[in-house]
């Protein structure tokens, strides 16, 4: 009895290894896995899976296996582990400014032949512009966009009506945003405050537009210089202390995704965030709320972010597969479905008009203020630069040290020289 | 057939010692071999450069800080849950009625996964709304920024592994109370020892042992922690919380510098090595087993 049962549990294993092994070739489809992140507040997990149901659904050449990796961080940490390990993603779904570093462990291919097959420059053109610069490098085009965005400004119009502000009339400068903060702010009888002026999150992507709005410059265009230890970036840190010690409208230091769950919550009256948490705020806020442009201060200038599609090198077969999959996600039908469900920017000129997103936006002209800015306002490229993980930490770690009271200059001094070390190789 | 039967021991070894040669033994070595070698993204293609690495590090500010972070990590969660283990344990070991309750109630944190645990605790940190700023507040407590505040992010981070495993030792401490002889409890007793010294002169002694093992688990689990780290705070705020292991994660699997990676691999093994067998010398000598 006992020889028997033994018998029967090899065999079953045998025939389940044997059966989930097949599953994954059938006869002539490509199977790929994708890696992509969800770096923005909302439910994208389930709209990235539902989409990509309905690619594989829509024709049988192609399966793809959706693979949630959690953050930008995370996703490049898979994805790097997977190539590290000699099996890639197909496809992949990172932060657009990983392409140096990417490019450096000779992981993806440039996407020239497939584009120009599709049409070359008239197929680029169909793109927002803005949204290919960071895809470029030497003279190649290396990714495709998908959730683009830009910081916007996010205030609560209830807020601002409580206290006598204009609700249609959000703050232009970077003096008008104390102003307005110093009045939104709401302490209770023993002093501890209930409603904060403003929250800034810690994160380099608001960092960098509030340092090009002072004058200054972070990132060179081959991304072989990060420029921390500059006055513009003292003001610019400097700012910041001042609204969290002498103004008292923001506190020193929150997390990205605290700062919205705060703002939906109610107890920060205005935020910098991403226009990809409109949808989840939207839906979840309970507050007549309002977006608007980025406070300017002596340029009026934002910057353009957000994840893009890669194809890893595996053979010709699958990244001939992975091209398709890229082409189909951003038709603009469905690239404005994402923007819809997400808050993105649409990556294609054409889904403005696709008609479920035409009507979206002429009810709710809120959702255009994220691509407004883009078209309205100086747009410069993300920060982008070799060994794109250490500089996004170390501009991360100088910012919540600076905010958590350590000493300026003495801090920024000791980030510049540590830029400079983990640069020096890619000079 | 003789020849066979001396050999059979030695080929039921076999399996187990595979594995540990695999996932234990080379790993070691190997991570010390590249220790010598600068291997990241500036460099590519591996390139011996002898103990430069280690000059690197131990130069390096924050290696310093992640060091006394773990140090501090290590100390606390050590001195904490093990006191409060025992006293728990003491307590529990008095009282028959409802001990069953309070045993499932204190061990069931060593169930959940430490990963679903972190996450549950960062929504309870949450400054104004979350759990805990929630009854603060009602109590007319200001919100404390838990984990976004330098000063004490690291001991809500402590917070969570004290909760983790102290039921776990509680339940050691348990057994080893158990398993003090009545007579011994009893001879004291009557020699008219209070409370007090029957505590430190009768059960203490007699659960050494198991105070030993717990000392030396608890010194693993907490200079292994990495969990909470990498859910609740990435090491931040400004490296407050970035302990020993997370800080070779980021090296390792981040940064791709599997040169450091590996050099701060030996560092914590060397380390972890000198220390234990340190320990096994001193207090080991000096722990009770029981005799026949």
């Amino acid at each position: 009895m006992k020889r028997i049962s033994l018998v029967l549990l090899v065999v079953t294993l045998l025939v389940t290894i044997a059966w989930a092994g097949g599953k994954q070739e059938e006869k002539g489809t490509v199977y790929l896995r994708m890696y992509y992140p969800v770096g923005v507040a909302g439910s994208l997990a389930k709209l990235m899976d539902e989409m990509v149901a309905d690619f594989n659904k829509s024709q049988s050449d192609v399966y793809v296996e959706s693979i949630f990796a959690g953050g930008y961080r995370q996703a490049m940490e898979k994805a790097q582990t997977a190539f590290m390990a000699g099996k890639p993603p197909e496809l992949a779904v990172l932060d657009a400014p990983t392409l140096y570093t990417l490019r450096d462990i000779d992981s993806i291919i440039p996407l020239d032949d497939f584009i120009a097959q599709e049409g070359g420059d008239a197929y680029v053109a169909e793109f927002l512009s803005a949204f290919m610069e960071i895809a470029r490098a030497d003279g190649k085009i290396w990714s495709i966009p998908w959730q683009r965005s830009t910081p916007i400004f996010y205030y609560n119009r209830d807020f601002f009506r409580e206290v006598g502000l204009d609700p249609d009339t959000p703050p232009a400068t970077w003096a008008e945003l104390v102003e307005y903060g110093k009045k939104l702010k709401k302490v209770d009888s023993s002093g501890n405050v209930t409603r904060w002026g403003v929250e800034f999150a810690i994160n380099f992507w608001l960092f960098k537009p509030m340092l090009l709005q002072a004058g200054g410059e972070l990132d060179n265009e081959a991304g072989t210089k990060l420029s921390i230890d500059t006055p513009e970036s003292k003001e610019v840190f400097q700012f910041l202390l001042d609204m969290a010690h002498k103004h008292q409208i923001m506190p020193a230091v929150k997390s990205w995704a605290e700062t919205v769950s705060d703002f939906i919550a109610g107890t920060t009256a205005m935020l910098y965030n991403s226009t990809g948490a409109l949808t989840s705020i939207r839906n979840s806020i309970k507050y007549d709320f309002g977006t608007a442009y980025l406070p300017a201060h002596k340029r009026q200038v934002c910057i353009e972010g957000g994840g893009n599609f890669f194809i890893f090198k595996t053979d010709e077969r699958r990244q001939a597969a992975a091209w398709e999959v890229i082409k189909w996600m951003t038709r603009p039908e469905n690239t404005a479905r994402w923007s819809l469900g997400s808050g993105y920017i649409p990556v294609k000129k054409a889904a403005f008009d696709v008609p479920e997103y035409k009507k979206y936006t002429d009810e709710w002209p809120q959702a255009l203020t994220a691509y407004r800015q883009l078209s309205e306002v100086d747009t410069e490229r993300n920060m982008m630069t070799h060994a794109v993980n250490e500089i996004v930490v170390l501009v991360d770690t100088t910012t919540a040290e600076i905010l958590g009271g350590a000493d300026m200059n003495a801090t920024l001094k000791r980030a510049q020289a540590e830029a400079d070390k983990i640069l020096e190789a890619f000079q | 057939m003789n020849r066979f039967k001396a050999i059979k021991p030695y080929l039921y070894l076999v399996p187990a010692f595979f594995f540990l040669v695999i996932f234990t033994y080379y790993p070691i070595f190997r991570a010390l071999y590249l220790s010598l070698f600068k291997w990241s993204t500036s460099y590519p293609v591996k390139v011996f450069t002898g103990f430069s690495n280690y000059a690197d590090i131990f130069t390096t500010p924050l290696f310093w800080k992640v060091t006394q972070n773990s140090l501090i990590y290590s100390v606390s969660t050590i001195v904490i849950s093990m006191s409060l283990g025992l006293f728990l344990a003491v307590q529990i070991n008095k009282r028959i009625r409802l001990s069953t309750v309070y045993k499932i109630a204190l061990f069931y944190p060593t169930m959940i996964p430490m990963a679903a645990a972190s996450l549950i605790w960062m929504w309870m940190y949450i400054p104004s709304y979350g759990l805990f700023d929630f009854f603060l507040g009602k109590l007319g407590i200001p919100s404390m920024n838990w984990l976004n505040d330098e000063r004490i992010a690291l001991r809500s981070i402590v917070a969570v592994g004290v909760w983790k495993y102290v039921g776990y030792y509680m339940i050691l401490f348990l057994a080893g109370l158990q398993n003090i002889p009545a007579s011994m409890v009893d001879a004291a007793i009557v020699e008219g020892a209070n409370n007090r010294q029957r505590f430190f002169f009768v059960t203490f002694p007699m659960i050494s042992s198991y105070t030993f093992f717990i000392f030396i688990i608890n010194i693993i689990n907490s200079l292994q922690a990495i969990d909470q780290v990498y859910i609740m705070t990435q090491g931040g705020p400004a490296n407050s919380t970035n302990l020993i292991v997370y800080y070779i994660y980021e090296h390792a699997f981040l940064f791709w510098n599997r040169g450091i990676a590996s050099t701060l691999t030996t560092i914590l093994i060397l380390f972890l090595l000198i220390f234990i067998s340190f320990i096994f010398r001193s207090i080991g000598k000096r722990v009770y087993y029981e005799v026949e």
